[in-house]
């Protein structure tokens, strides 16, 4: 008491600073500083992936005085030089597969810049784009001339009009003055960005977005659609929680309900905790040491002897990938069915025993019905970090792109040996493998945020799951 | 009591043995699992530490009537044709190198293609009298020293005549069966008997006599006659030279003087210095054979043992007798170093050598390595060196450091921002808030790291290089704003008003973190300009000549630390709001205030999962892949600096794993590499769980 009373009247200046607590206020800031970090990467995800599928407007720039000729395209890029001079990364469309016609402009060789409602983007059928306005159009022999918004118009009104095989054609006037005529049937789709209202736009995006979905990637991947490796994801995890539940599953169950107290059982609780830290790159080397080059390799020579040397399973794939990621989420599912079952009362166990169950009936009709949202939570926890994880994907099984899916028509349906698509790798290869990065850099945003958003849906599932079953078996209410 | 039917009553019992051996395999397997894991990537790093041997030898009974090379690239057996006016007994002296061979006869030179057969007896290969050219020399008496070498264009051929005067010969080829020659005489009055030594491109001479040296570099151009020379001493030889020869790689060449010592000189520099110390013998030499495209020696020793010598890192990989061979032998060593042979007039007699990695030892993978073409001893990782005509380097020291590095330099950003959060949601936060604000913070765990990695390297790098100076201002006002606020509490406390503590914290916070950042952008560039008169980067290059590499160890430090606060951060809240709130309520009711009883009573109670937490987050790092990968420019340096690149062992393992041969060097330590990784993890993992346990049996029976 005494000690109390002298540090008031002696320090008072140091109380006063423990009671404004700078400490608590840092650790307030560390959390706001988490919780913005996570907004700020999921808007900055959302603005940039969601923005490629927004149209946009095509700038028509005036050359300044004794410049080159007039350009027309979509602004990539900004950049101010020390000078504070402004350049513009122009984007002029792909006249042919490769490469994409980009162009650095200074501020000064500009004289005008404008945004004509008649300036016209063109997709065509091999993958090009161009941009430039409507001049005429041969439709019925001869050339007629069209404005940019009849010709929208009347594509959007005659679908079958830029099909079959004539002579019909569109002649396009290029910012340069020059004109090209692009043959009907090679255009995929033509609209006027400049000239579209709100509600215009937001179809596009719809159209665009629903395309990024449902299609293949097309132009080594920096155009098109991510279809193929949705369908590579979802088909890995499945396989992989085929693998994992039972085995997870059981696993717990033994850790839970059956092992005695013991070395064996520690050994196995530092096992589970272990492969839970181990690297997932370390499970990619084992796994393309051990499973696609010793046993894919060995059961090539037994099964598939007539195909050799053409490795069969003796190549990265579907099969080893999916057992790889079933081996990597395994602690996720142990852990978590481990704990529902723990927290699954001791007298329901006791009152099936009572009634003449056996243990494994008990285990089956009481305390796995009980355990089962924790179980699913395990499951959607596993699911959504086999989802997001690449490094040990690059040695075992992902591919580039690859021209068949994993399930399709033919006989087996399912191609164990196949190598597959998917989201992850889709975006570390075209954000460090593509050389035509600055056009593909919508779809790598675009793709990253599908990606986090699965994942986050599945964490928040679990999330959900999980605080139901807490709620539903609270230690004090099974008294 | 009910009497089961005694088929139910059988299969029920069979159906509970079945789900307990079913329980306890799958236990097992989990078991299984790891332990097979650290099996097999121990069986195939374990060659890499096992030594070379020598496997028997096959022999091959020449005929005495004719004359026989022996092809270099695979010490196959070849019988010349017979040369016309020269008897064979005039054996004459055949040197082989590439796909072809020479003999040297009285006043004639022969250069044979061994590629075209005309038969095949046993195991000797007779070859074609048409791949022949025959040249006259104009030279008096025999030739000596011979040395010739040649590849797929051209061979060089040099020799003393019998009159001590240097000759060199080079042919070209180019086409099928043409050849253009060109004739060189080279004045060495110092060294009338030196040992030539010819390049691998077969444009350079170096002769070697005593401790001098003259070298010459031979014209590419038809036209021009003139060689270049330069001559020299060859420095640090206490003892007479036995041998000179080629180092690995032809980069350096070997001397081996008669106190049985082996020093190294640099063939990159024009004077030859010597590289390293030299590397003490058991034995003087009689011979020494060096692999093209591996850091590997074969040394002969004049009591007949084979030493296999890593010449850079001193390492002798074998040591062992060549049996059989007969004492008036020449040996060789094939061009890739996969076998060993002698010949003398009778028989050609080969060993096949075995080794998991014959050129990398425990030295030459962690320690610097004095390399060719380098002023000092330096560490590399450039594992496929051999593509580009370079011998590799297998350094993991630097890969090491960069793994360190990153994860470092991510636990600074991550210790504080996981620490302070999980404090204030576990300790200073009510119930119903803790519940909302957990599970957000936890949802960072949703970013895949191929996400945090693209960001990174892409979208963040540009931005961090353009405005650096903000970045790093900006980290510190991450801190300042929070103890402003506090001090703006301290002065309206004693002013009586304590209205700040009605507000709630959060919101504050975050407004007066969006304040400092639009006061940010208005005032850094000019801030920058009034501290460091121009940019930051050109400050630091000026000052401590730091150089900014885009893709740094700050931008890993800043992705890495975003992807391991979110398991740190559930850890050590869980482990803050496992402390009995008794514990700390006492506390309080004795007067502490709110921080007194967390630092004096809950972090202290919760301090094992606190730490446990740190060595999960820091192995999380160690073993993190996407983010190094895709946010550093992957050079394996050896560099504390936030600003400098690195290579991690995981990147570097993602990177080149499926590109190297299965079994060879590269593959097996790539395999080093991952076991590594895994041992380190499984080391900080265990550690990690005893200190949770601890916690867990303290507070077991609240």
């Amino acid at each position: 008491m005494q000690v109390a009373e002298s540090a008031t009247t002696e320090v008072p200046l140091r109380r006063a600073v423990t009671r404004a607590e700078p400490l608590v206020w840092l650790c307030s800031g560390a959390v706001v500083i988490a919780l913005t970090l996570l907004v700020t990467v999921l808007g900055l995800l959302a603005v940039r992936g969601l923005g490629h599928f927004w149209p946009q407007p095509l700038i028509l720039l005036s050359p300044a005085q004794g410049g080159e000729t007039a350009q027309l395209g979509v602004i990539l890029d900004r950049e101010n030089d020390d000078d504070g001079r402004e350049s513009l990364l122009l984007y002029r469309g792909v006249v042919s597969v490769f490469p994409s016609t980009l162009l650095w402009l200074m501020d000064d060789e500009i004289a005008g810049r404008s945004y004509p409602d008649d300036a016209l983007a063109i997709e065509l059928r091999n993958g090009g784009r161009a941009f430039g306005f409507a001049d005429s159009l041969r439709d019925t022999g001869s050339w007629r001339p069209i404005s940019s918004a009849q010709l929208v118009g009347k594509l959007t009104e005659e679908p079958d009009l830029s099909s079959g095989m004539d002579d019909r054609a569109l002649r396009l006037r290029l910012a340069s003055g020059d004109r090209m005529a692009i043959p009907l049937a090679e255009i995929d789709t033509a609209y006027a960005p400049n000239a579209m209202s709100f509600t215009d736009k937001l179809g596009y995006f719809v159209e665009q977005l629903g395309s990024f979905l449902a299609e293949a990637p097309r132009r080594g991947n920096v155009q098109g659609g991510v279809f193929p490796a949705i369908v590579g994801t979802v088909t890995l995890v499945v396989l992989m929680t085929l693998i994992v539940a039972p085995l997870g599953v059981l696993a717990a169950i033994y850790l839970q309900e059956y092992a005695q107290h013991g070395p064996v059982t520690r050994l196995v609780r530092i096992a589970v905790n272990n492969l839970a830290g181990v690297p997932s790159i370390v499970y990619g080397v084992f796994a393309l040491g051990f499973f696609v080059y010793g046993l894919g390799g060995s059961l090539d020579q037994l099964f598939f002897s007539d195909r050799l040397p053409a490795p069969t399973l003796g190549a990265p794939g579907l099969l080893w990938a999916s057992l790889t990621m079933a081996l990597l989420t395994l602690p996720v599912v142990v852990v978590s069915t481990e704990e529902g079952l723990a927290r699954v009362p001791r007298t329901l166990r006791e009152g099936s025993f009572a009634l003449g169950a056996t243990r494994a009936e008990t285990l089956w009709r009481v305390v796995l019905p009980a355990a089962s949202p924790a179980v699913l939570t395990g499951l959607i926890l596993a699911v959504a970090r086999a989802t997001g994880e690449v490094a040990p994907l690059l040695l075992v099984g992902v591919a580039k792109y690859s021209p068949g899916l994993p399930i399709d028509g033919e006989f087996p349906y399912l191609h164990l040996d196949r190598q597959f698509m998917h989201l992850g790798f889709y975006i570390y290869d075209l954000g460090f493998q593509s050389p035509e990065l600055a056009t593909a850099e919508g779809l790598v945003f675009a793709t990253a945020l599908l990606l986090v958003l699965i994942v986050l849906f599945l964490n928040v599932a679990a999330v959900i799951l999980r605080g139901r079953l807490r709620e539903a078996f609270r230690p004090d209410e099974t008294l | 009591m009910i009497e089961a039917p005694s088929g139910l009553a059988a299969r029920r019992r069979f159906r509970d043995n079945a789900a307990t051996f079913a329980a306890r395999g799958a236990g097992v397997t989990v078991l299984a699992a790891l332990l097979l894991m650290l099996a097999y990537l121990v069986y195939i790093c374990l060659p890499l530490a096992l030594p070379a041997r020598l496997e028997p030898m096959i022999e091959t009974p020449l005929d005495t009537g004719s004359r026989f090379a022996v092809r270099e690239a695979d010490a196959s057996v070849w019988r010349l044709p017979p040369v016309e006016g020269v008897g064979d007994d005039v054996r004459g002296e055949i040197h082989s190198s590439g796909n072809r061979a020479a003999l040297a006869l009285p006043g004639e030179l022969h250069v044979y293609d061994l590629v075209r057969l005309v038969d095949i007896a046993g195991q000797v290969n007779g070859v074609s009298p048409d791949a022949r050219w025959r040249l006259r020399l104009a030279t008096p008496g025999a030739l000596r020293n011979l040395a010739f070498d040649s590849s797929a264009g051209r061979a060089l051929i040099a020799y003393y005549d019998g009159a001590d005067a240097l000759h060199a010969i080079q042919m070209r080829f180019p086409t099928a069966g043409a050849v253009e020659l060109q004739r060189w005489t080279l004045a060495a009055p110092a060294l009338r008997r030196g040992r030539i030594l010819l390049n691998a491109t077969q444009d350079e001479l170096i002769v070697v006599q005593g401790d001098r040296f003259l070298r010459w570099h031979l014209p590419a151009s038809p036209g021009s006659r003139r060689a270049l020379v330069f001559g020299g001493q060859l420095f640090g030889l206490a003892s007479e030279v036995d041998i000179a020869a080629w180092g690995p790689g032809r980069e350096t060449i070997l001397v081996a003087t008669a106190n049985a010592e082996l020093h190294r000189y640099d063939t990159a520099r024009r004077n030859l210095p010597p590289l390293g110390t030299p590397v003490a013998l058991p034995d003087r030499l009689h011979w020494i054979g060096s692999e093209r495209e591996r850091r590997l020696s074969a040394l002969l020793t004049r009591d007949e043992r084979l030493l296999l010598l890593v010449p850079s890192s001193a390492e002798f990989r074998l040591r062992a007798p060549l049996p059989g061979r007969p004492p008036a032998a020449t040996v060789k060593l094939s061009a890739d170093g996969s076998y060993i042979y002698s010949r003398d007039e009778e028989r050609v007699l080969r060993w096949s050598l075995r080794a998991g990695s014959p050129d990398t030892g425990w030295r030459s993978l962690w320690l610097p390595q004095h390399y060719g073409a380098y002023d000092e001893p330096t560490h590399g990782w450039h594992p496929d060196g051999a593509a580009i005509g370079v011998l590799p380097k297998y350094g993991l020291t630097p890969l090491l450091w960069g793994t360190f590095k990153a994860a470092i330099y991510g636990m600074i950003i991550a210790v504080p921002l996981a620490l302070g959060a999980a404090i204030y949601t576990g300790y200073f936060l009510p119930p119903r808030r803790r519940n909302q604000v957990k599970p957000a913070v936890e949802m960072l765990e949703a970013f895949p790291t191929v996400v945090l990695g693209f960001l990174a390297g892409l979208w963040l790098a540009p931005v961090l290089a353009e405005h650096l100076f903000a970045a790093l201002l900006s980290l510190l006002l991450l801190v300042l704003v929070p103890l402003f606020i506090a001090a703006l509490h301290l002065l309206l406390q004693r002013r009586g008003g304590l209205f700040l503590h009605r507000i709630p914290r959060l919101p504050l916070v975050l407004l007066a973190y969006a304040v400092a950042a639009v006061l940010l952008l208005v005032y850094a560039a000019r801030l920058e300009a009034l501290f460091f008169a121009g940019t930051l980067q050109e400050w630091l290059w000026g000052s401590f000549e730091l150089r900014y590499d885009q893709r740094n160890a700050l931008l890993i430090g800043l992705a890495m630390g975003l992807a391991i606060t979110p398991v740190m951060f559930s850890i050590i809240e869980d482990a803050i709001n496992a402390v009995p709130r008794s514990l700390s309520d006492g506390s309080l009711a004795l007067g502490a205030t709110r921080w007194q009883s967390l630092a004096g009573v809950v972090l202290p109670a919760a301090s094992p999962a606190i730490l446990s937490a740190l060595l999960i987050g820091f192995a999380r790092g160690l073993g993190e892949t996407m983010i190094v990968l895709l946010a550093t420019g992957n050079t394996p340096v050896l560099e504390v600096d936030p600003f400098s690149g690195l290579r991690s062992l995981a990147a570097t393992v993602a990177a080149e794993l499926p590109e190297a041969d299965a079994g060879g060097v590269h593959f097996r330590l790539l395999f080093l590499a991952a076991f590594v990784l895994f041992a380190l993890t499984f080391v900080l993992n265990t550690v990690a769980e005893l200190f949770r346990q601890r916690l867990r049996y303290a507070y077991a029976g609240r």
